[in-house]
């Protein structure tokens, strides 16, 4: 075990880590404007692997499968919010069960339609090479999800903070009766967040089914750790949820490295440290 | 004032109801269609509903991580008769304590949570023990489950009970614990803390202002909860001779909710309407359709979308609509 073994290990948890981000910070996003937690959140990632492996089978096409099922997961968000948790208005219990409602439903139906089997995306020729990089080999695909997150990141942060939208979502996210008062159609941007939630865990989704594979029970797997990410980082926190991602694929990749008999603890160890000293996490307000 | 007193023996002659169908289940069951264990397996399953919104309900917390101590005492009490001692009771002992005390470690940091951060944690803790029984295969039989075992009749020195080849017993065993539990949680919400509980639902501010150590309260009702669940856990593993290490999963835990709001969890008895309904649905339905989950998930649904007082809060909100 010398540093290239470390550092290689330190690589595999950064990207682990930018995969959850795009888990967590969908969910992330969605607290913040909406005050709920999206029960159904690793059920979009799910869903979206299976939207997406159709689309492989039909056209053949990876490059188009990434936007296809990440669109619908997008479109099966918006439908949500607005046929289903729009009508409750301001009842974030009763919101939140029925996301608990949808993710049996889709539990269901996508065992009755890809049944009991694993599954796994296999990514194009090219990106299955390595980068050797000063001895170290890296593979493509993990520096590809690196990549893809980042790209994510900026752009979100971008967007949040350059541009009109982003303040219109940044004061819904502040104070939403407030944001009201001045004319902003609260109850749109509600829809248009819980729409980018479930592309962001549907971009996940795809691009995790080539390494963690697809497989009923995979959206009960992820979920925890989508929320070890904002809770560390704090709800409703773009940077809280790059660094909350972070921290719980290093966790979970040392974990595994380390101990593997007891990853989950190390996984849950940051966890409880943090919640002991800070319970909004780290960039969460009160 | 009449109206009061009407309503409080409307509320004592009901308790008297459900305690007398629920005694005397075994012998009316077979009439309508059911069958002892199915009988067991809702007193059960009610409990822990029951235990569990005794959290919901009447402090006004929602936990997601029920699943993980009716889990934990299910496997104390599987492991404890498997590799210890082949003892019932000393088996459910095991599951118990050992279920109260995670809860009550647990519970110092969750306590100090509120709203969806404790809802989310008590997830993220609870899989963390399903993760352990999951993967320990060589103990825990990994994702087969904790088979190899079965309980034992009770042994009192004077008299043994047959409770594993008489179901009817079993039942009797199942219903006495249930009383156990429930009387004491019932007692306890009469009692001045019952009412500091109601006072933190209703508002935790004004509690706080009061001078309520509002998170000690919250602590001791979650221990509460977590330890009658955990009871339940143990007679579930019993029931089946077996524990699945999908009872620790969170979904276990959301389908604790969902009788509880399907049966209205701001009424006493409601979780335990939720959970008969649950069992009698599922018992049903996957006998007919391999399409048990989205039933029960369209159905719940409807109820949270429709009936949000639940079904026993309903008949009750009509009830009292029709006197007036």
């Amino acid at each position: 075990m010398d540093a290239r073994f470390w550092l290689l290990q330190l690589f595999n948890g950064i990207s682990y880590g930018a995969l959850l981000f795009l888990l967590g910070s969908g969910l992330s996003l969605i607290f913040g404007v909406m005050r709920i937690v999206n029960l159904a959140h690793g059920t979009f990632f799910l869903l979206a692997g299976y939207v997406g492996l159709a689309v492989i089978s039909g056209t053949g096409s990876w490059w188009l499968a990434i936007p296809a099922a990440a669109l619908a997961i997008a479109l099966l968000g918006v439908a949500m919010e607005r046929v289903f948790l729009r009508p409750l208005g301001s009842e974030p219990l009763r919101q939140v069960l029925l996301t608990f409602g949808f993710v049996l439903l889709i539990q269901q139906a996508t065992l009755d339609i890809w049944g009991g089997s694993n599954f796994e995306i296999n990514p194009p020729a090219a990106l299955m090479h390595s980068l050797v990089l000063g001895g170290l080999y890296l593979p493509l695909y993990r520096i590809f999800i690196v990549t893809v997150a980042a790209a994510v990141g900026i752009l979100l942060s971008l967007v949040l903070d350059k541009t009109r939208a982003g303040a219109i979502v940044r004061a819904t996210v502040d104070d939403a009766q407030m944001a009201r008062g001045v004319g902003i159609d609260t109850s749109r941007v509600s829809m248009l967040t819980f729409g980018l939630g479930a592309l962001l865990a549907g971009l996940g989704g795809v691009i995790g089914g080539a390494f963690l594979g697809i497989y009923p029970g995979l959206d009960f797997e992820v979920l925890p750790l989508a929320f070890a990410v904002v809770i560390i980082g704090g709800m409703g926190s773009l940077a809280g949820a790059a660094v909350g991602a972070v921290v719980v694929g290093l966790a979970d990749n040392f974990g595994k490295v380390l101990f593997p008999q007891a990853s989950y603890f190390t996984l849950y160890a940051p966890l409880v440290l943090l919640l002991a000293i800070r319970p909004t996490g780290l960039f969460g307000r009160e | 004032m009449p109206r009061l007193v009407i309503s409080s023996f409307g509320k004592r002659a009901g308790d008297i109801a459900v305690w007398t169908l629920l005694f005397t289940m075994p012998y009316w069951l077979g009439a309508v269609g059911g069958y002892t264990q199915l009988g067991s397996r809702v007193l059960i399953l009610a409990l822990a509903a029951m235990s569990l919104n005794f959290l919901l309900g009447y402090t006004g917390v929602l936990s997601f991580g029920h699943a993980a101590y009716f889990g934990l005492g299910g496997y104390g009490a599987g492991l404890t008769i498997k590799y210890l001692l082949p003892n019932t009771l000393a088996g459910m002992g095991v599951g118990i304590v050992a279920a109260a005390f995670a809860a009550a470690v647990l519970g110092l940091i969750i306590v100090r949570l509120r709203g969806i951060y404790f809802a989310m944690v008590t997830i993220a803790f609870g899989q963390v023990f399903y993760f352990i029984a999951y993967r320990w295969n060589n103990v825990t039989g990994g994702d087969d489950g904790l088979s190899g075992w079965h309980r034992l009749p009770l042994d009192f020195g004077m008299g043994r009970v047959d409770i594993l080849r008489n179901d009817r017993a079993f039942y009797y065993l199942v219903f006495v614990c249930f009383a156990f539990a429930i009387g004491i949680m019932a007692a306890l919400l009469r009692s001045p803390f019952g009412r500091t509980l109601i006072a933190i639902r209703e508002n935790e501010n004004r509690a706080r202002f009061l001078g309520i150590p509002v998170n000690r309260h919250i602590w001791i009702s979650w221990v509460i909860s977590c330890t009658f669940c955990s009871l339940a856990g143990t007679l579930y593993a019993l029931l089946n001779n077996f524990a699945d290490p999908h009872d620790l999963r969170w979904d276990q835990s959301g389908e604790f909710v969902i009788m509880a709001v399907l049966g209205g969890m701001r009424s006493f008895w409601g979780p335990l309407v939720g959970a008969a309904i649950f069992v009698v649905l599922e018992d049903y339905v996957s006998s007919e359709t391999q399409n048990w989950m989205s039933f029960i998930g369209i159905f719940f649904m409807l109820v949270v979308l429709f009936f949000r007082r639940g079904v026993l809060g309903t008949i009750r909100q009509s009830l009292a609509a029709a006197g007036k």
